[in-house]
């Protein structure tokens, strides 16, 4: 029993909505101001579960392509492995 | 909007047996009597109905309330009705089943259906339930206790949830940013190690290729496959390819076959095998000629042997009459029976002569003896007297005599034919042992003759010799020709045997030098081959070394450090979170406490008159996240500004403390429903503090529902008094039957 749970979502909220106004003030870049501003909804409607879901979102998109570099530096190894 | 409690309805449970009823002021309830009157169980009712299935066990065995069944009823129920301040009613239904101690199975109605219960327990007799956020379950019993208890009442909890979930947030960025630097490293360390590693092999095969007096700048496919077509090995059907893999395998192929020995000439070969066999040819004919020598000489030797033990036979049978002594031997065969029928009578003539010596003996015995008696002889009666007697005897006598003398005759002659018999015995056993002899000497005279012929038929079936053999003679003289023929053969073949040995020894080391100069000439190729492949090898080495330099020169780790450089961005921005979080935590906890210390500061003395320190606050000392409550310090302070923490207070103005937090936190409006439940609150209180806390109450009983019970004479005095119009008070009797239940009544 925790008060992330939705029920008891009033006064999270309240307090959240806080963290949203300073998040505001204090960060200038969108990009960076939305992801926080989304995280902290995230949190607010699906607990931790969902912020789970959006950092991992989150990582992917910032990850998008590293295994294919990782993969191409792999393969120029294996090259030369035979000499 | 407030919720309040309306009625309370309990049956079977603790001291309440029967069904009771209890309507609740919505301020303040006072219930007063005597100790053990049933006031206490109306405020645990109140407490079970409300979070009875959120208390931990532990919280009941701690405060030995075990016993929640009445003994005297199989139900065990408790009814809580409340309003939601806009006039309407619901039923929280409490009931403890069969298989159960303590926890009830709870039946909410309406708006606290949703609502998380919460149970805040100071002390024993001071216990409040929530309807709210709060956090469930926070005992105030103990120093480490408060800093959560304080968390919740200030309603922070939201936040140390939030941060915990950024730093969890954080936390596998970093575990990711980490897999990344680990991933970057290795590959760089790789790529290091490789980038030597090839170098050092370049500079072993330029080494090589100098020490061949080749200039590595000079190597490229088009010589190498040149060069390659000038060793071509005579076996090798296929082209030359263009290719490096192509020409490496051709290098492999080509070393491969010029390593094979080189093939010898097909008739030095066949001539070398024809010799062999035609020398061993020779060597098994002489060892079969020198068997068959060896097998005449054995037959010679059977045959001399043999002739030599017929004659040795033939010389002892020479002169000797096997007729002449058979006649003999029966002549004197008839001379030993005659002997021997003759000695027989003599016995039975002696026997005779004996047995009448005997009976004539008898009678001279008898007549020595006797004076009247028959003559043994006559069978006459003798007469009497000394005359016949002596006449009688002394022809006895005569006749004894005669016999004896007769008798020795014969033994004499008997003994004298016996000797003659012996002698002719002997004489008879000589002939017999000469004649047996003789048959003995025959038999093997015969025996030797059989061999012989057997021996000459063996050899006559030989088929160097291969005719029939009349006698030993002819056997022998052909014998020894044949040995003498055989001997010449064999000289002839060992003159032949060394002849093909030469011609063997003279191919074997013409065929020696052909192998060594083939050898040579492979080897010779064989380095070239090494040559080539250091040269080819010196190329594909170049190749790699270029590959690597263009994936050095594209810097590919920089993707990598810029994904990194990604991560650590966002890696920031959720720390930047957690600092706006905590920031916001940290001012809404200060604003909170400022609020909340006012309103405490007010209880506290309202409550409480400590002679030195008049004042109580509640201090922020760290803000932490996690799980880890903040850290709170509570000091008293004196008029003159002196701090110290509360444990410097006596137990009632701890006490009092306790219950000035509750009071503040209620106070604060965070919570639907607050109901204050005390259980004779004022056990360490004076005179002086028991007004204090019933005039206190007044104020409280805005904020919050009370429900106070006590037995303290005191106290009850001073609630009647200031509460009779303003609250619900009721009185429990002394005297009541456990089967029935508590007797009580409202006064007003």
């Amino acid at each position: 029993m925790t008060d992330s749970e939705p029920n008891d979502t009033r006064r999270t909220s309240f307090i959240l909505q806080d963290i949203l106004a300073k998040i505001e003030q204090a960060v200038s870049e969108k990009d960076e101001q939305d992801f926080l501003v989304n995280l902290v909804k995230a949190f607010e409607t699906g607990g931790k579960s969902k912020v789970n879901e959006i950092l991992e979102q989150k990582m992917r998109e910032t990850l998008s392509g590293v295994e294919k570099a990782s993969a191409e530096i792999k393969e120029a190894l294996k090259e030369v492995e035979g000499t | 909007m407030r919720y309040f409690l309306t009625k309370v309805e309990v049956e079977g449970f603790r001291g309440i047996s029967k069904r009771r009823e209890l309507e609740l002021h919505p301020k303040l309830t006072i219930l007063i009597g005597p100790n053990s009157s049933g006031k206490s169980s109306f405020i645990e009712a109140i407490e079970w109905g409300l979070v009875g299935d959120k208390v931990p066990r532990e919280v009941y065995t701690k405060r030995r309330r075990t016993a929640i069944r009445n003994k005297y009823t199989r139900n065990t129920e408790v009814k809580i009705h409340y309003n939601d301040g806009q006039g309407r009613g619901f039923v929280i239904k409490a009931h403890l089943p069969r298989h159960r101690e303590y926890m009830p199975e709870i039946d909410r109605e309406g708006p606290l259906k949703g609502l998380v219960a919460a149970h805040i327990g100071f002390k024993d007799y001071i216990r409040s339930v929530v309807y709210a956020q709060a956090d469930p379950r926070v005992i105030i019993e103990k120093a480490e206790h408060l800093n959560t208890a304080i968390d919740s009442i200030l309603g922070l909890k939201a936040y140390k949830d939030f941060m915990k979930c950024i730093e969890e947030c954080i936390s596998k960025v970093e575990r990711k940013e980490e897999a990344l630097a680990n991933e970057l490293y290795k590959f760089k360390e790789e790529l290091t190690r490789k980038y030597e590693g090839l170098i050092r092999k370049i500079e072993k095969i330029q080494s090589i290729l100098k020490k061949y007096g080749i200039d590595p700048s000079q190597v490229s496919l088009k010589k190498i496959r040149d060069e390659l077509k000038k060793l071509i090995p005579p076996d090798y059907k296929g082209d030359i390819p263009e290719d490096v893999e192509g020409l490496r395998r051709t290098i492999e192929e080509f070393k491969k076959l010029w390593e094979i020995t080189p093939k010898l000439p097909t008739y030095q070969q066949a001539l070398l095998c024809e010799l062999e066999q035609e020398k061993k040819g020779l060597v098994n004919r002489k060892e079969r000629l020198k068997s068959e020598r060896t097998k005449c000489y054995e037959w010679l030797q059977q045959l001399e042997s043999l002739i030599k033990d017929l004659s040795n036979i033939e010389e002892k049978l020479k002169g000797k009459n096997l007729e002449k002594l058979r006649s003999q031997l029966a002549e004197k065969e008839y001379q030993v029976r005659q002997i021997d029928n003759e000695i027989k009578k003599l016995n039975s003539m002696i026997e005779e002569m004996n047995e009448e010596y005997s009976i004539v003996e008898k009678a001279w015995n008898f007549l020595k003896k006797s004076k009247k008696a028959y003559c043994p002889v006559c069978n006459r009666e003798l007469t009497t007297g000394f005359l016949r007697k002596r006449a009688t005897l002394e022809i006895i006598e005569k006749r004894l005599e005669s016999l004896k003398s007769e008798v020795e005759d014969l033994v004499e002659r008997r003994d004298k034919l016996a000797r003659e018999l012996k002698d002719l015995n002997n004489e008879r056993d000589q002939l017999e042992k000469q004649i047996e002899k003789i048959e003995q000497l025959q038999r093997e005279r015969n025996k030797f003759r059989r061999e012989i012929k057997n021996l000459l038929e063996e050899v006559s079936k030989s088929p160097r010799i291969a005719r029939a053999l009349e006698n030993p003679s002819v056997a022998r003289e052909l014998l020894n020709e044949t040995i003498r023929r055989i001997d010449e053969e064999i000289c002839n073949i060992e003159k032949e045997i060394k002849r093909k040995e030469k011609q063997i020894e003279d191919l074997k080391r013409l065929i020696e030098e052909s192998r060594a100069r083939a050898e040579e000439l492979s080897r010779e190729k064989l380095r070239k081959m090494d040559i080539i492949y250091s040269e080819l090898e010196y190329i594909l080495l170049h190749k790699s070394v270029s590959r690597l330099e263009d994936l050095i020169e594209k810097e590919p780790w920089k993707l990598l450090e810029k994904f990194i450089c990604k991560l650590e961005a966002l890696r920031l921005m959720l720390i930047k979170l957690m600092n706006i979080t905590k920031e916001v935590h940290e001012s809404e906890a200060k604003e909170k406490l400022k609020e909340f210390n006012k309103i405490l500061d007010d209880v506290y003395r309202a409550l409480y008159e400590h002679p030195y320190f008049k004042h109580i606050e509640v201090r922020l000392k760290e803000i932490r996240s996690g799980t880890e409550p903040n850290r709170y310090d509570i000091i008293c302070i004196s008029e003159r500004g002196e701090e110290e923490g509360i444990d410097v207070l006596n137990t009632s103005a701890q006490n009092a403390i306790s219950l000035a937090v509750y009071i503040t936190s209620a106070r604060l409006g965070l919570h639907p429903l607050s109901i204050l439940l005390l259980d004779d609150p004022t056990q360490t209180f004076d005179e002086r503090h028991v007004r204090k806390l019933a005039e206190a109450l007044e104020k409280i009983s805005e904020d919050v529902q009370v429900v106070v019970a006590t037995a303290d004479e005191r106290f009850q005095k001073a609630l009647i008094e200031l509460f009779y119009d303003k609250a619900y008070i009721y009185k429990f009797e002394k005297d009541w039957a456990p089967e029935e239940g508590p007797i009580f009544e409202r006064l007003r």
